[in-house]
């Protein structure tokens, strides 16, 4: 019953006075000099009859007094309300995006403040009071009026989220409660709700953060590349930053930048010795009071160093002179005879190019056949071709066609592909057929149903291109997914996807899409049957680093964040600050006379 | 003897005899009259002769005026069963409020007189009942254990004074007469405490002890009065004004005492422990027509 010795510590702190106050003027009374009379007889109608009316008027009063004390303490202790009435309900709102984990001054995040100001108000309220708490990363899924020590449950299992669009429920307009706070920073869920009560746990704090992370190769120099950083000061003084990208133990980039107020800058690495592979960048400051932005993780797709099999009966190959004069790209000449004698287990090769050469058994490698005939490993039918023959449509969406034109592409003889839902269809003949056709998989291949001899591809501008872009699809990985954290989703070819240590990420799927759920930044693998997927979740957007940017006055002091329990006071503090004034009422009006 | 009564003073008492006012029922001869007819001295009434009377008590004058043979009877003279109850209840003590030896001393007095006289006296000490007992004794020289008696009283108990008289007079005690010495503080009424005593027909003679202490107590300011009886405590802001209410509904409750035993037709003498005892007694016992 009486769980008020949990209740605020105010009201035992008024309680222990209290009980202090009596107990000193029990010791101070006076001593009551006791006589023994024969008999109290004759007294007793003395005292009746000489109690004077105004007597009688102070001692009903003194009694109605000690009855009021009793009933204060008692309602003080008990705190009771009625149930079911909007009285007793109350409304919380507790923002917990992103921005909420910046670390305020006191070293407690503005989450936890606002957390620790929650539970001093659900402590501060009666026992009866039902409260429903609403997030704004919905990870209450169905809020609803409960008791006080459920909402000290679903307040214990709130975390900040990392969802960008906080969302306050337009409903919690509508709902029917006494009392609504909202406990927010006001960075990213924008204004209060009317008739709520703001406790503003806004602090301007110094923030950096890395807001980009990407990966280029240096053009007209494909053994190079570069690292692109974007890094952001959100605070409002200069910030020294050390940046620093790392792939490897040997392999770290390091600078150190002085950002201005609120600057923005893209830094430059030259990234040449880093591999394809994962990259981790972070940044360094001595005032940042905001981690979660610190870090990003990327992933270099390429390869370095591509190593082709040029698969060619004939020496003046135009395909030999194009590979290699690609800068990544080492190549080695085979004749079909030396290719047919290679073990496959021993095949020292990235990639092959098959020039008019048939291939009489499935290469183990990725492949480009120019010239393909009707063999047998092959999953698609072909049809031969004999009249002259344009390409007049192209599957501009494919890698491989990117920024390329075919348009004049002109076909003497060979073979056209037909349709199929395994292959993709890259160049349209004007007959009908497919000319060309990109076989998806594990072991990507490029077939193309003409021979570079039977027509014009070798004088085109944009075969260079179209080369370098099928090495490209055929040896690197697809470009990474960067993503934020939340729900991520992938593809829905995925079949498994794995955290970089290795843990298994559950996946399901709807709409023919695959998701998962990450709260954690770093680097995913999810795997797909036409090869890996690289998935970098990071916190690389502006709105998460801006942490500041509130209409909310700064609070200088999150000491004085007035808890909107005790504003105007709970019920148990007015119940023990009145029983201390009928206390010393009672004292004037009776005890007084006794002491003096 | 003992020390409650000098010397002198019993030497004053040897002369004097208790009056009763209506004739009492004792078995032996003795000095008072006794609602019995026989051998007396004062004329009772005549009655016709039968064979066997005394002869002696014959009528002859009216024999010979009327011929009649009529037998003159006599009231005969016979002890007087004296019962002195004292109350010892602790209200008849207290720090020298000298009640309870008030109230041995006027016993004293009474069992002197009475077992002078030939009377059988008989001492009771009450509170709630009947504490202590001496039957009925007579002659004078049981005067040492009446006093041997009374020097053994304390003061113990809260009165009762209708318990007290149905117990000891329920048992079926010669009418008589009742000396009861109290200071009369009861919670019960004098009617209801008293009224076995008018059921059973006893001549009562009430000595109502008074310490100036309870007349006019010295009080003043916060205090508890604590009853020496019950313990009950009760506390009390003491003002002139209260003091003077106390004092008017003393004296109210002492005539009050006064008036029921002047209206029973008893007899009832204040005692006052201030005053001296053994020169105001005598005189007030007189004054209420006790002694002859």
């Amino acid at each position: 019953m009486i769980n008020f010795f949990a209740s605020s510590p105010l009201f035992s702190f008024l309680l222990a006075g209290l009980i202090g106050t009596v107990i000193l003027l029990y010791l101070l009374r006076p001593p009551v000099l006791n006589r023994l009379i024969s008999s109290n007889i004759i007294w007793k109608r003395v005292i009746g009859s000489s109690r004077l009316i105004s007597e009688r008027w102070r001692w009903w009063l003194s009694v109605l007094l000690a009855l009021l004390i009793a009933i204060l303490l008692l309602s003080a202790a008990l705190r009771p309300s009625v149930n079911g009435q909007a009285d007793d309900r109350t409304l919380i709102i507790l923002d917990n995006s992103p921005s909420m984990g910046a670390l305020t001054q006191t070293g407690l995040s503005r989450y936890n403040v606002a957390k620790d100001s929650v539970m001093k108000l659900l402590a501060s309220l009666s026992k009866d009071v039902q409260v429903m708490l609403v997030d704004t990363q919905r990870q209450i899924t169905t809020p609803s009026f409960s008791s006080i020590s459920d909402a000290l449950e679903i307040l214990e299992q709130l975390k900040v989220g990392n969802s960008l669009e906080p969302l306050v429920p337009s409903w919690v307009a509508t709902v029917d409660a006494s009392k609504k706070f909202i406990y927010t920073d006001g960075v990213l869920i924008g204004g209060v709700p009317e008739g709520f009560t703001l406790v503003s746990v806004f602090q301007s704090v110094p923030n950096v953060g890395i807001t980009r992370l990407s990966f280029a190769t240096i053009p007209g120099d494909a053994k190079r590349r570069q690292a692109f950083v974007e890094v952001v000061n959100a605070g409002s003084d200069s910030q020294l930053v050390e940046i620093e990208l790392a792939q490897t133990q040997s392999r770290i980039l390091t600078r150190r930048v002085d950002l201005g107020p609120y600057e923005k800058a893209t830094h430059i690495f030259d990234a040449t010795k880093f591999d394809s592979g994962p990259v981790k960048a972070a940044i360094f400051s001595n005032a940042d009071r905001f981690k979660a932005d610190d870090t990003a993780f990327g992933y270099i797709t390429e390869k370095k160093q591509v190593r082709v099999g040029l698969v060619a009966n004939r020496q003046d190959s135009k395909l030999f002179t194009l590979l290699n004069l690609m800068p990544r790209v080492f190549v080695s000449r085979l004749t079909s005879t030396e290719y047919a004698a290679l073990n496959p287990g021993e095949m020292s090769f990235d990639a092959l190019v098959f020039d008019g050469t048939p291939a009489e058994r499935k290469p183990t490698v990725p492949s480009i056949f120019f010239g393909v005939d009707s063999s047998t490993w092959l999953d698609v039918s072909v049809t031969p071709i004999r009249s002259s023959q344009l390409a007049v449509n192209k599957n501009a969406g494919h890698p491989i066609l990117r920024n390329i034109s075919m348009s004049d592409l002109l076909v003497e003889t060979g073979f056209v592909f037909g349709a199929s839902d395994d292959v993709h269809a890259l160049l349209e003949a004007e007959g009908g057929g497919v000319l060309a056709v990109a076989v998806p998989g594990a072991v990507k291949n490029i077939l193309l149903g003409f021979d570079l001899d039977k027509s014009n591809l070798a004088f085109l501008a944009d075969f260079p291109i179209l080369l370098s872009n099928s090495i490209a699809w055929l040896v690197d990985e697809p470009p990474v997914l960067s993503v934020n954290p939340g729900v991520v989703t992938l593809p829905g070819d995925v079949t498994k996807i794995y955290r970089i240590d290795g843990v298994d990420m559950p996946l399901w799927f709807a709409d023919g899409k695959a998701y998962f759920h990450t709260q954690e930044t770093g680097l995913y693998t999810a795997f797909t049957p036409n090869g890996p997927l690289r998935v970098s979740v990071s916190q690389l957007d502006r709105r998460f680093s801006d942490i500041n940017l509130s209409k909310l006055p700064s609070l200088e002091s999150f000491q004085n964040i007035a808890n909107p329990g005790l504003t105007g006071y709970s019920f148990s503090f007015l119940a023990g600050a009145l029983t201390l004034i009928l206390l010393m009422l009672e004292w004037y009006l009776y005890h007084r006379r006794i002491t003096q | 003897m003992s020390t409650l009564l000098s010397k002198e003073f019993l030497r004053r008492l040897d002369g004097i005899s208790l009056l009763l006012r209506r004739p009492v029922a004792g078995h032996l001869r003795g000095q008072h009259r006794s609602r019995r007819t026989g051998l007396g001295m004062i004329f009772a009434d005549y009655r016709p002769y039968s064979a066997g009377d005394d002869i002696r008590n014959l009528d002859w004058a009216t024999y010979m005026r009327l011929d009649r043979l009529v037998l003159r009877m006599f009231e005969e003279e016979a002890d007087t069963p004296i019962y002195i109850l004292i109350d010892n209840s602790s209200s008849m003590g207290g720090e020298g409020s000298g009640k309870l030896q008030m109230a041995k001393k006027f016993a004293a007095v009474l069992a002197y007189i009475g077992l002078l006289n030939h009377d059988r006296v008989s001492l009771i000490s009450f509170s709630d009942g009947v504490v202590k007992e001496m039957p009925g004794r007579r002659g004078k020289n049981q005067m040492w254990r009446a006093m041997h008696f009374l020097d053994s009283l304390k003061n113990e108990g809260q009165t009762n004074l209708v318990n007290t008289f149905r117990r000891f007079f329920g048992t079926g005690r010669t009418r008589g007469l009742v000396f009861v010495i109290s200071d009369f503080l009861l919670e019960e009424t004098l009617e209801d405490s008293f009224r076995p005593l008018i059921q059973y027909g006893h001549d009562v003679f009430a000595g109502h002890i008074i310490a100036p202490e309870e007349e006019n107590p010295s009080l003043d300011g916060q205090v508890v009065l604590v009853d020496s009886e019950s313990r009950e405590a009760l506390s009390a802001q003491v003002t002139e004004t209260m003091l003077a209410t106390y004092r008017t509904e003393f004296n109210k409750y002492r005539a009050n005492t006064e008036q029921f035993f002047k209206r029973a037709g008893w007899s009832y003498v204040p005692l006052r422990t201030d005053v001296d005892f053994e020169a105001s007694v005598l005189t007030a016992l007189k004054k209420e027509g006790m002694f002859r």
